[in-house]
């Protein structure tokens, strides 16, 4: 009989505290969003659409469907069309930067970020595509189970670092959800890795407010939470303009490099209703 | 010898507090708030044209030092002494004031000269010796020396030098100065005197500003029916002096007006009727308040 380490327990019991909102939420936003969105402009993948062929060399007798056989002379095969389904690939930065939340935000950023991301996660999932875990070890698959397989998954963390997409994970769409704070460097040559694995995909930054217009004023000390620094600011307020131009220059840096890989690239504040996010994203994700 | 002195030195204890007040100075910038921030990175690419010390500058808390210094000091009272007649010095001064006959015209004068001297000394142990009753002086605050110095009124006596100067020998402490303020009479002991004083402390002899010199009545007598009386004069003393008779009721009977033209001694006549004679009491020089400048006159002079 085997035996469940106290570990394991502690960690079935958080994800039992953690898990069920998380999926909830994600669901709950999913299905507004699928409720507002008329026609999703994408051919379905349900049964309708499997295509037959006629059976050729190599195929497997055991693949010949006998039924749309019976009614011709010759043996069809019901082909592998679901293994071309899309496939979601999700990763969402749950590193020390997104731990943040400021006196404006009512959420911190990987809160917002995991929701957004299991809500995708959730209409791809009713749209019978696959989701998978960028830099995980699990196969991407289809059902309602991997939804709170994803979510437990997320409870672990990371380090914020994105990962190097794996062999098997090509062809398919990757949606990557971050504050993209980091060197833009650093995420050009990572994002490289994945568009070089043939993936294409989609960025959301997620930003608290007090990142794009540092409402501080005073002496503050500036702690780092990816890097143990400290600016020391004597009236933070008189760097505050300088600093947006700053910020929004990250940004636009993040935007080319996302555009020259041919990323979409969408903006969340945790201020902000996350369904718009969503809708707007499960839109651009559809046109693929 | 310092040109400092304090009125309330006792303020200056406060100046042990100044260790304390400089902790609190580098205290006083409030502590940073703390603001964790993830895009750091962005924020240290900012180039920092407004560097904020984290501590206050030592120039700063220097200044900041010395106006608290400067505050304390101010609470103490700080003045220097006006210098006209005493110097700068702490010690006692021993004022050595002719209270004879001499001095009895302008002892008013005189008595503001002491108050003079005396308020320059404030804060100094005082010695005040008069020269017409020889006592050893005690010494005494200044404040409570002029009090007593404004009670003091001119003897009708000449000054007995000779006898006080023994008495200001010891005197402990020893003063540090002397201030004499003479009734230019030498009496035949002012040399010795000045010598005397000068051994025990540097002496000064202190002058009125407008002295003049005194004038005395010599001993009158009869001569052809006029009454003859030798007037000395003093140095400095008026160069005119008017010899008055009074009657007994105050009335004056008769002036002579003379002129010294630069002599030291000079004799006023004043011839009166019998009956004028008889009511005369006194011989008195006008305007002149001494004991030196009347003569009081016997039956022996009547007819």
């Amino acid at each position: 009989m085997p035996t469940v380490s106290p570990t394991s327990q502690t960690r079935a019991r958080q994800l039992g505290d953690v898990l069920p909102p998380l999926v909830v939420r994600a669901e709950r936003i999913a299905a507004t969003v699928l409720q507002g969105s008329h026609g999703l402009r994408r051919a379905g993948v349900g049964e309708n659409f499997w295509a037959y062929r006629p059976y050729g060399f190599g195929d497997s007798a055991q693949r010949i469907d006998w039924r749309k056989s019976a009614k011709t002379d010759e043996p069809f095969i019901k082909d592998n069309e679901w293994q071309t389904v899309n496939t979601l690939w999700l990763w969402v930065n749950l590193g020390p930067r997104m731990k943040f939340m400021s006196h404006l935000a009512s959420e911190p950023k990987q809160d917002q970020a995991q929701v957004l991301g299991l809500a995708l996660a959730a209409l791809s999932l009713r749209a019978h595509e696959r989701v998978g875990l960028l830099g995980s070890q699990a196969r991407a698959s289809f059902g309602r189970d991997v939804l709170s397989r994803i979510a437990f998954t997320m409870t672990q963390g990371n380090d914020g670092n994105l990962p190097a997409p794996s062999a098997l994970q090509r062809r398919s769409t990757a949606l990557i959800i971050s504050d993209f704070l980091e060197e833009p460097e650093a995420l050009r040559h990572r994002l490289r890795l994945i568009t070089e694995s043939g993936m294409r995909g989609h960025l959301l930054q997620v930003t608290d407010p007090a990142e794009e217009s540092l409402p501080y004023s005073g002496r503050t000390d500036f702690l780092g939470l990816d890097v143990q620094a400290r600016f020391k600011a004597g009236k933070a307020q008189n760097l505050r303009s300088e600093y947006v131009k700053a910020f929004e220059h990250q940004r636009a840096e993040v935007q080319t490099i996302a555009r020259k890989l041919g990323f979409s690239f969408q903006l969340h504040h945790t201020d902000q209703s996350l369904s718009a996010t969503v809708l707007k994203l499960y839109q651009r994700v559809g046109e693929k | 010898m310092s040109m400092l002195h304090f009125a309330t030195p006792a303020a200056l204890w406060a100046l042990l507090a100044l260790p304390v007040i400089w902790w609190l100075l580098r205290a006083t910038p409030p502590r940073p708030v703390e603001q964790a921030f993830p895009p750091l990175r962005i924020l240290q690419q900012l180039k920092r044209d407004e560097e904020t010390p984290d501590k206050t500058p030592w120039w700063l808390l220097l200044l900041r030092l010395t106006l608290a210094a400067l505050l304390i000091f101010a609470v103490a009272h700080p003045f220097t002494r006006s210098t006209e007649v005493l110097s700068q010095c702490n010690g006692p001064v021993l004022l050595v004031v002719d209270d004879g006959w001499a001095a009895a015209p302008d002892w008013i004068q005189r008595q503001e000269a002491l108050s003079g001297i005396l308020s320059e000394a404030e804060g100094r142990v005082v010695y005040f010796a008069t020269t017409a009753l020889p006592q050893k002086p005690e010494g005494k605050p200044a404040a409570d020396i002029a009090k007593f110095m404004r009670a003091t009124e001119p003897q009708a006596l000449a000054t007995d030098r000779v006898k006080l100067l023994p008495l200001l020998q010891g005197l402990n402490p020893a003063p540090a100065e002397i201030i004499w303020l003479s009734d230019d009479l030498d009496a035949g002991s002012g040399a010795a005197f000045s010598k005397g004083l000068n051994a025990l402390a540097p002496t000064q002899i202190f002058d009125l500003l407008q002295h003049q010199g005194p004038l005395a009545l010599g001993q009158p007598t009869l001569a052809n029916g006029d009454i003859v009386t030798p007037i000395l004069r003093g140095t400095n003393a008026p160069n005119t002096a008017t010899l008055q008779a009074i009657a007994g009721d105050g009335r004056v009977l008769a002036e002579s007006k003379i002129e010294f033209g630069g002599a030291v001694e000079k004799q006023a006549h004043l011839s009166l009727p019998a009956e004028l004679r008889n009511s005369l009491q006194s011989l008195a020089l006008k305007e002149q308040r001494s004991a030196a400048s009347v003569q009081l006159l016997d039956d022996g002079w009547r007819r």
